[in-house]
């Protein structure tokens, strides 16, 4: 069975444009007009990736995108007018995952999607498929993080990002390989991708989001991970 | 001109100088008003005494030389003071510190006109004062000097004092200046502070009252203006936004769908094969317009704002270039890491309307060199084409400036606003663009960006 993705644009020749591009690379696509439309929408139909546009009528894409958060951990690719506005920003902290800007380049999207598809594959050492970082255990196989007893629950992004760290302890990362590796960008990828997902994966990780202790800022090269 | 030399001081300098100059002038005139008087009583006081003792001592020698035969010279030891008996012809009492050659000589004409006369004179390099007094009844002269050299030394004393203390004052005028200047800057520094802010894009700075109703009017229409400013800016940046959101719209949905049907090309026939791909052409060659324009749009509405990232400017030009060239374009890296914080995207672009300009206009750029030096990184692309005329160095960095260059036959019309955003995005980074010739003939442009800092 095809991948199914779901499509909330208000346009309906945008929605239609995108539906065949998208049915073209083999996917099966559902689609909704307005925020609402849309919930109901990922509700039924459960697709393995939403592509939201933010400037919907009615429930705003940043709602769209928060209340999606709340129930799910799925994809969420956001569609946005401009580059250096504020709303990348906004919707990268709504819960977003990855953002394109109007008008896109079909195959970009196409990459896009694809990426954040794709699982994590990192190189496991040895037989150990399980990472202890301080009081976290990270199972990359099963796709699950346990906090103490309690299971954290991290969106695809974030846990694609804590496994890196987790396979390479004390590795710092820069923003630029985090960006190849994570979200499969090459030279123009955007540092405010992977900002906003480390500053969202530190609040569900860390003791102190204020002053992390695990996943740490070197400053002016990257992140690294302190077990 | 003189009116703008004074304004080339600042107003603190200006104040303090006014205060100094006044405090000068104060106490110059209190000192020379203080020291004539003083002076001009101490002197009428001595010359009184002087006299007085003369008319004594004068006494004395009428007395004694009205009794025959007496002794000029020693009459002369008797008196206190320094005496000098001038009496049938011949002077008596020389000693160290007076004799004839003593006597000024408009002081000897005035006594042999039988007049008191005093005035003052120097002796041997210190200042005295003599008297004379004719005394007729005897065919005499006497006369007396009294050294004027304590009264001297009192004088400097006291114009000394006088100097010191307007010195003193003149320095204590300037620093109140400084002081009273500074004080009554404060407001217009912190105006200027915020004014600052302001400018550097914190839009929300406002005054606060401090309760001073001098200023009060300042703070409010202050603030008013900065009000108005960021509600200004705000809906420039809404209209900004809802057009480019309004036009990039129906461009997705046309690029995709163009995008779609060129993908089934070879199913079509002939004519409409033609049909699509100049349909496509078209279309790209709206989109870079309506893309170029929002962009420019954003500029002129102050919204464009950087979002800067420490890159390695080196590699991650040989990226961007090797991207849009397909590695066609020999790129020269510096050895080490050039970094810079600049904003990637605007780089890209940057990079790519030159290169698409070279490609337009000269058959391709021929060599891309970064490299840089303390703070600036430099970033050159050069081409093999006609040049640049020295004429159109400057125009054709300006929107749609029509060059006498001719694009290349088979190329697809230019925006016309490429090498103005090349300023635009470069002008935002604080750096700056220019055409210069290159090395082997053909145009080079060159793009210098401010730099540094670690990785």
């Amino acid at each position: 069975m095809a991948t199914r993705l779901l499509i909330v644009e208000d346009d309906d020749d945008v929605r239609l444009t995108l539906r065949l591009l998208l049915e073209d690379e083999g996917y099966d696509v559902s689609e909704a007009a307005d925020g609402d439309e849309g919930l109901a929408r990922f509700a039924s139909d459960k697709p393995a990736l939403v592509i939201l546009d933010l400037k919907l009528p009615g429930k705003s894409g940043f709602d769209v995108c928060r209340a999606l958060r709340q129930q799910s951990d799925v994809p969420i690719i956001m569609v946005t007018a401009q580059v250096d506005s504020f709303d990348v920003v906004a919707g990268l902290e709504a819960g977003a995952d990855d953002y394109v800007t109007k008008p896109f380049v079909p195959k970009e999207l196409a990459a896009r999607i694809r990426a954040q598809l794709r699982r994590w594959q990192g190189s496991l050492s040895g037989d150990s498929n399980e990472f202890h970082v301080g009081d976290l255990v990270i199972r990359p196989d099963e796709g699950v993080v346990l906090k103490g007893d309690e299971e954290v629950h991290l969106t695809r992004t974030e846990f694609k990002l804590l496994c890196d760290f987790a396979a390479n302890p004390g590795r710092v990362f820069s923003r630029e390989v985090l960006l190849e590796r994570v979200w499969g960008y090459d030279y123009l990828g955007d540092g405010r991708l992977v900002d906003a997902h480390i500053r969202r994966l530190r609040t569900k990780v860390e003791d102190d989001p204020g002053s992390p202790r695990h996943i740490v800022t070197v400053r002016g090269l990257g992140y690294k991970l302190v077990p | 001109m003189n009116r703008r030399r004074h304004h080339r001081l600042g107003v603190r300098a200006r104040t303090t100088v006014a205060f100094a100059l006044g405090a000068l002038l104060l106490s110059v005139s209190l000192s020379v008003l203080t020291y004539t008087l003083a002076r001009n009583y101490l002197l009428d006081q001595r010359e009184t005494l002087a006299r007085e003792q003369t008319f004594r001592n004068a006494a004395v020698v009428l007395r004694d030389l009205r009794v025959a035969d007496s002794d000029p010279n020693e009459i002369l030891d008797l008196l206190p003071g320094d005496g000098l008996i001038r009496f049938g012809g011949s002077w008596f009492g020389d000693t160290l510190s007076i004799n004839q050659e003593t006597m000024p000589t408009d002081l000897l004409r005035l006594v042999d006109r039988n007049q008191v006369a005093q005035q003052r004179t120097t002796f041997g390099g210190s200042p005295y004062l003599a008297v004379g007094v004719p005394l007729p009844v005897v065919a005499a002269q006497y006369y007396e000097v009294t050294s004027l050299r304590e009264l001297e030394r009192t004088l400097q004393i006291l114009s000394g004092s006088l100097v010191a203390a307007a010195t003193i004052t003149t320095v204590g005028g300037a620093a109140i200046g400084l002081y009273a200047s500074r004080r009554a800057l404060r407001p217009l520094r912190v105006v200027t502070r915020a004014a600052v802010g302001i400018a550097r894009g914190r839009l929300d700075t406002r005054l606060d009252s401090d309760g001073d109703t001098d200023l009060e009017p300042l703070i409010t229409s202050f603030n008013e203006m900065a009000e108005a400013l960021e509600d200004r800016i705000a809906r420039e940046a809404r209209f900004t936004s809802d057009v480019s959101h309004e036009l990039r719209t129906p461009l997705t949905a046309m690029a995709a769908a163009v995008e779609m049907v060129r993908a089934r090309r070879d199913d079509l026939p002939e004519r409409s094969r033609a049909a699509v791909d100049l349909l496509a052409r078209q279309t790209e060659h709206f989109e870079r317009l309506v893309l170029d324009l929002l962009e420019i749009s954003r500029f002129d509405a102050g919204v464009a704002e950087l979002s800067l990232e420490q890159v390695d400017l080196g590699a991650f030009v040989t990226q961007v270039v090797k991207g849009i060239t397909g590695g066609q374009v020999p790129v020269e890296g510096p050895a080490e890491p050039l970094w810079a914080r600049v904003d990637k995207r605007r780089i890209e672009r940057v990079m790519a309307n030159l290169l698409e300009n070279a490609q337009r206009y000269a058959g391709g750029a021929t060599r891309v060199a970064v490299g840089g030096d303390g703070g600036r990184a430099v970033l050159a692309v050069e081409d093999a084409g006609p040049g640049v005329p020295a004429t159109e160095r400057r125009t054709i960095f300006q929107r749609f400036s029509k060059g006498s260059a001719q694009a290349r036959p088979g190329m697809a019309k230019g925006t016309g606003l490429g090498l103005s955003l090349v300023a635009e995005h470069v002008g935002l980074h604080g750096g700056k663009v220019w055409v210069e010739d290159a090395p082997g003939g053909g145009a080079r442009f060159v793009v210098e960006l401010p730099a540094g800092g670690a990785p």
